[in-house]
């Protein structure tokens, strides 16, 4: 059988049983009932929105080729609601730019690391045996150093570029997704519905994706949600640190770094990059705790 | 039982663990022939090597168990040659398993229907969604499920152990496979609806024409559902006959002890009589029978010579020397 059709009848059991809509409807309505869900998601959804309408929005350029002098370090008024920084560039319109960046930075690393972790993960628990040995040595290796430090290293080592950012995010922090799919696909292959699949034909990638992986989405989903707010702590920890993105981009750790020079004589500069940092990774933080209990299993439906 | 054609011929079959602190000899040396349409009854305490022998015909033996002699014909193929790939092929097509725990057996994250249609449109290269869900809601009626509409979007957890174990029958029968291997499939019911599963799992295998290798401790549930029984103990087969024969004169002292071990109703008894003693260990194999610490009946021969399956009446096989006077001295 051509890959396209395993993948179809996938898709038409799927259908048929009309599971997926009804999975997805009963996440959506328990989740809007749970507040740290609610308030995580209208958080993200906010930043997500800014994000991508930041070019739309009537705001000012949020890089100014040259400093403008008559314009330095104003304090927050009515024509720059967050002020402007020492060369004259407007901080609200920076830090709306900013969310852009952290959130494209944060989102991408947490994606790949996430491919990362699960495919190594899974490989690693479900066959054991040397691959395992192999898999979960690298893990360990990478565990045992703090992700930021591992990220820091790399990202001084690539240079400061966005893309470099997000590679040295991911490769710092796949460990952890591949020790949580790890443990979790050595607890799931020993169940018994695994064993009945293998008894009724199942081949072993269809056990591992159709099997092993879907048991294993919740704490994935809470992982990656939190992970994500790691991700945007990390990147602007880089910035911060001038190891991350360009110094000219507009991102939040760049403007804490230059702000806290100016702190004593213009406290908007590093505050209001501060305030939204917070409240973003605070966000993700409260959807991902909130996850944990939506997609507890003995939560799902009535109990029989 | 000749003039039947048979489903499956295992000869000679052997499983072992390799384990570093020595080998473990789970099945040794099994004979055991199923013919079409029979069932046949496969009773011994935990760890005899029931549930082995199932899983060495569908060549899923858990590592580091391996098959290391012995021939698994199955309709003349043999199964202990085929590859990964043909194995899969055969495995919930041809034959089919059915497990101990329902509750367990089914995936909780999806729905009944997803599983099922996942097996039926794997096996029957389906690709029509109608036809599918069609097929899904007939294997639901099939095993006398009420209202299959309901159960299609049901998940494990809120489905009865009952109608569990009938959607693991559906799965298992969906494809009309030729032998159905059900281990133990009434243990984790509740004694009501064991009758009710154990009627449903005989009629339908005599409905779609299939043999089935049914695995129980329980000798109540062979005599009402099976045709023949071979009775296992520490990875042999010691008895084999047809079911009234056993339960009518059975003759290996473990089945003796069996059969007086299991009370009967409207009997009073102040204690349970019981077979003393324990298995024995598998990792020390020894050249004498293996029960014979165990049995009342114990010569010396018993000690040194392990006795082999002999037909002492009509299809009623024993592995005992109580039976076998004067034969087989010494060759084992």
């Amino acid at each position: 059988m051509m890959f396209h059709k395993r993948l179809n009848n996938l898709m038409i059991s799927w259908k048929s049983s009309g599971g997926f809509k009804q999975t997805a409807l009963e996440i959506v309505s328990r989740g809007s009932r749970n507040p740290m869900v609610a308030l995580g998601t209208s958080i993200i959804i906010v930043m997500v929105a800014l994000a991508l309408l930041a070019p739309f929005l009537p705001i000012a350029d949020p890089t100014l080729s040259v400093i403008d002098v008559e314009e330095r370090l104003l304090p927050p008024s009515g024509r720059h609601w967050f002020g402007t920084d020492n060369v004259g560039q407007d901080v609200f319109s920076r830090v709306i730019w900013g969310t852009r960046v952290s959130l494209t930075v944060a989102s991408l690393a947490i994606l790949f690391s996430l491919i990362i972790g699960v495919t190594l993960g899974l490989t690693a628990g479900y066959f054991g045996g040397v691959a395992d040995y192999i898999i979960a040595g690298t893990i360990d290796l990478f565990w045992t150093f703090p992700a930021f430090l591992l990220a820091l290293a790399f990202a001084a080592a690539l240079g400061p570029s966005l893309m470099n950012v997000i590679l040295a995010i991911s490769v710092s922090y796949w460990a952890g997704f591949g020790r949580l799919m790890r443990g979790q696909a050595l607890a799931v292959r020993e169940r018994q519905f695994i064993e009945a699949s293998r008894a009724l034909g199942a081949k072993s990638w269809r056990i591992m994706f159709t099997h092993v992986l879907p048991n294993c989405i919740a704490p994935l989903t809470v992982w990656a949600s939190v992970g994500v707010a790691d991700a945007i702590t990390i990147e602007s920890s880089l910035s911060f640190l001038g190891a991350g993105t360009p110094p000219s981009t507009p991102s939040w750790g760049n403007m804490l770094n230059l702000g806290m020079q100016y702190i004593g004589e213009a406290w908007w500069v590093v505050t209001f990059p501060g305030v939204i940092l917070l409240i973003t990774v605070l966000g993700f933080n409260l959807l991902g705790d909130g996850l944990r209990d939506v997609l507890d299993p003995r939560m799902k439906g009535m109990r029989r | 039982m000749p003039g039947r054609k048979p489903i499956i011929e295992i000869k000679g079959l052997r499983t072992q663990f390799i384990l570093r602190e020595g080998t473990v000899t789970a099945l040794d040396g099994i004979d055991l022939t199923i013919y079409e349409n029979e069932s046949l009854g496969i009773v011994g305490e935990t760890g005899c090597g029931k549930s082995m022998t199932a899983f060495s015909i569908l060549r899923l033996v858990p590592s580091p168990g391996r098959i290391t002699a012995g021939s698994i014909r199955f309709k003349g193929v043999e199964l202990t040659k085929l590859t990964e790939d043909e194995m899969r092929g055969i495995r919930g097509r041809l034959i089919s398993m059915i497990f101990q725990d329902p509750s367990t057996s089914l995936d909780p994250v999806f729905t009944i229907g997803f599983q099922l249609g996942e097996v039926i449109s794997l096996h029957q290269s389906i690709y029509d969604e109608q036809v599918l869900s069609k097929k899904i809601l007939e294997t639901l009626k099939f095993v006398r499920i009420a209202a299959p509409e309901t159960v299609v979007k049901q998940y494990p957890h809120e489905l009865s152990g009952g109608m569990k174990q009938r959607v693991m029958i559906a799965l298992a029968l969906s494809c009309n496979p030729s032998l159905l291997i059900a281990d133990e499939p009434t243990t984790a019911l509740d004694v009501t609806i064991q009758a009710q599963v154990l009627r449903l799992l005989k009629d339908l295998v005599k409905g779609v024409g299939s043999s089935m290798m049914l695995i129980t401790h329980n000798l109540g549930i062979v005599a009402e559902t099976c045709d023949r029984v071979c009775i296992m103990y520490a990875g042999r087969i010691v008895e084999e006959a047809v079911t009234l024969d056993l339960f009518g004169k059975p003759m290996h002292p473990y089945t003796q002890g069996l059969l007086t071990a299991f009370p009967k109703l409207g009997e009073k008894k102040e204690e349970l009589s019981v077979i003393r003693g324990t298995v024995p260990n598998l990792m020390n194999p020894f050249p004498g029978c293996s029960f014979v610490d165990r049995c009342d009946f114990a010569t010396d021969q018993c000690r040194r010579v392990r006795p082999k399956m002999a037909e002492v009446a009509p299809g009623h096989l024993v592995a005992c020397h109580l039976y076998l006077i004067g034969g087989e001295k010494d060759n084992a």
